[in-house]
């Protein structure tokens, strides 16, 4: 199963936005509510990953699905649902995060002191630990917040979501080199905001 | 090959990396150590969970596609009685209707507007509330205050954009079916919308009170108000007959 899983612990070897798209016909408000009961579990993690709130998180994933039922006559099936979806959320919760500087629910500042290597996983589920894990998440969510929204779109689309660079340029409007560019940018704010934290 | 730059390391730690720096990174010692500093905050983050979703969230969704959308207190307070609204919805539909383009035959028969009964209810929601949002925009755009004698047009504008997309589907959707007055209500919609959606960030108020006027003289506020009492009456109507149905 270990080889089934990504580093954040969730299905990845086949789970791809489009791997999850059965044939549906969205015309049929029975096939729409089965797309929304198929991807709105993933959808809401993306959306929550993108503002690290969990209303706001709720809030654009009504809205994609408002969005997709609106304007499914111009989905086009090669695309698949999820992937189409996908795009939809992004782009919204991208829209979100450059209207809102959000600021997350989850990631209350603190002044604990933590190196970097305390957040790898260990195995041991010690409560000392758990709590650490805790801190740990509130600090990672803090780091991403510090990223510009396409910076964290980015990064987010690519280390969560597995979406290749092609992919994720395509959704943000980027080029291939942009978008590697942008990635690269949020990853080493992501690890000075890290490091700061020691 | 001389040592590879950071951001080509941050690539093949996510995954994209070139081959030559993989290569590199087979042999050099200290180019596996820079590797092992980018891997430390990337596994950190993927430890960031995500939660679960409220168990009713798809259940929320549903019933939002499913449910007339409620009218923000700013229309509610502006819509007229439902008989009156009714009566001018029938006749603005006959006044389509007889006003139907009559010159050139068609090929196939022209549906009838009879049939604009059967477009989806949850399609009739959608305009619902497309028609709901557009009256906002415009009656945003009419009573905006004006500062330093300008008035800001950016989120007017960008609303617009997305307006009109949605304005332009429903309205092919409309023609499709046969629905002549959703299409000819949706026809009259598009050029106030185009307006908006390529103004300016600003419009100075000798601007902005010619662009109302222009929207005012073609009544549109009102066939908008007139036609969406029509939609929701008939999808009550339509409820009432299917007994259960969106």
């Amino acid at each position: 199963m270990q080889q089934m899983t990504n580093l954040a612990g969730e299905v990845s070897a086949d789970s791809s936005p489009a791997a999850l798209a059965p044939e549906l016909d969205l015309s049929s408000s029975a096939d729409f509510r089965s797309v929304v009961e198929i991807y709105s579990t993933r959808l809401y993690r993306l959306a929550y990953r993108m503002t690290a709130n969990r209303q706001d998180a709720e809030d654009l994933v009504q809205e994609t699905f408002l969005r997709a039922y609106r304007s499914r006559a111009r989905f086009e099936a090669r695309a698949g649902v999820g992937t189409w979806l996908h795009r939809i959320c992004a782009n919204a919760a991208l829209d979100h995060l450059r209207r809102h500087r959000v600021r997350p629910q989850a990631t209350a500042a603190t002044g604990s002191e933590m190196d970097v290597a305390e957040l790898l996983p260990s195995g041991d589920a010690s409560p000392e630990r758990l709590l650490l894990s805790q801190e740990a998440q509130r600090r990672i969510g803090t780091a991403l917040t510090l990223l510009t929204p396409v910076e964290r779109a980015a990064f987010v689309l690519r280390h969560y979501e597995h979406l290749s660079i092609e992919e994720i340029g395509s959704t943000l409007g980027l080029r291939t080199s942009a978008t590697k560019n942008t990635i690269f940018r949020g990853v080493r704010k992501l690890r000075q905001q890290l490091e700061q934290a020691r | 090959m001389k040592h590879p730059r950071d951001k080509q390391l941050v690539a093949h730690a996510m995954g994209f990396g070139d081959p030559a720096t993989s290569a590199h990174l087979q042999s050099c010692t200290a180019c596996q150590a820079r590797l092992q500093g980018w891997q430390q905050p990337l596994a950190a983050a993927a430890q960031w969970p995500a939660p679960d979703p409220d168990p009713a969230l798809v259940a929320r969704i549903c019933s939002q596609l499913a449910e007339p959308v409620s009218p923000t207190p700013d229309l509610r307070s502006r819509r007229w009685a439902w008989s009156a609204a009714l009566a001018t919805g029938i006749a603005l539909t006959l006044a389509a209707w007889l006003a139907r383009p009559r010159a050139a035959a068609p090929v196939a028969p022209p549906r009838p507007v009879a049939t604009a009964a059967a477009s989806t209810p949850l399609l009739r929601l959608a305009m619902g509330e497309h028609l709901d949002q557009a009256q906002i925009l415009l009656l945003e755009v009419k009573h905006a205050q004006p500062r330093a004698g300008t008035v800001t047009m950016r989120d007017a504008r960008d609303q617009a954009r997305e307006l009109l997309a949605a304005n332009r589907l429903y309205a092919a959707d409309a023609s499709a079916h046969g629905d002549l007055t959703a299409a000819h209500v949706l026809g009259l919609l598009e050029p106030p919308l185009l307006e908006i959606a390529h103004s300016p960030d600003r419009l100075d108020t000798g601007q902005w009170r010619r662009m109302n006027a222009r929207f005012a003289s073609s009544d549109l506020l009102f066939k908008l108000r007139v036609f969406d009492q029509t939609l929701t009456a008939r999808r009550q109507s339509r409820n009432f007959e299917q007994n259960g149905d969106l």
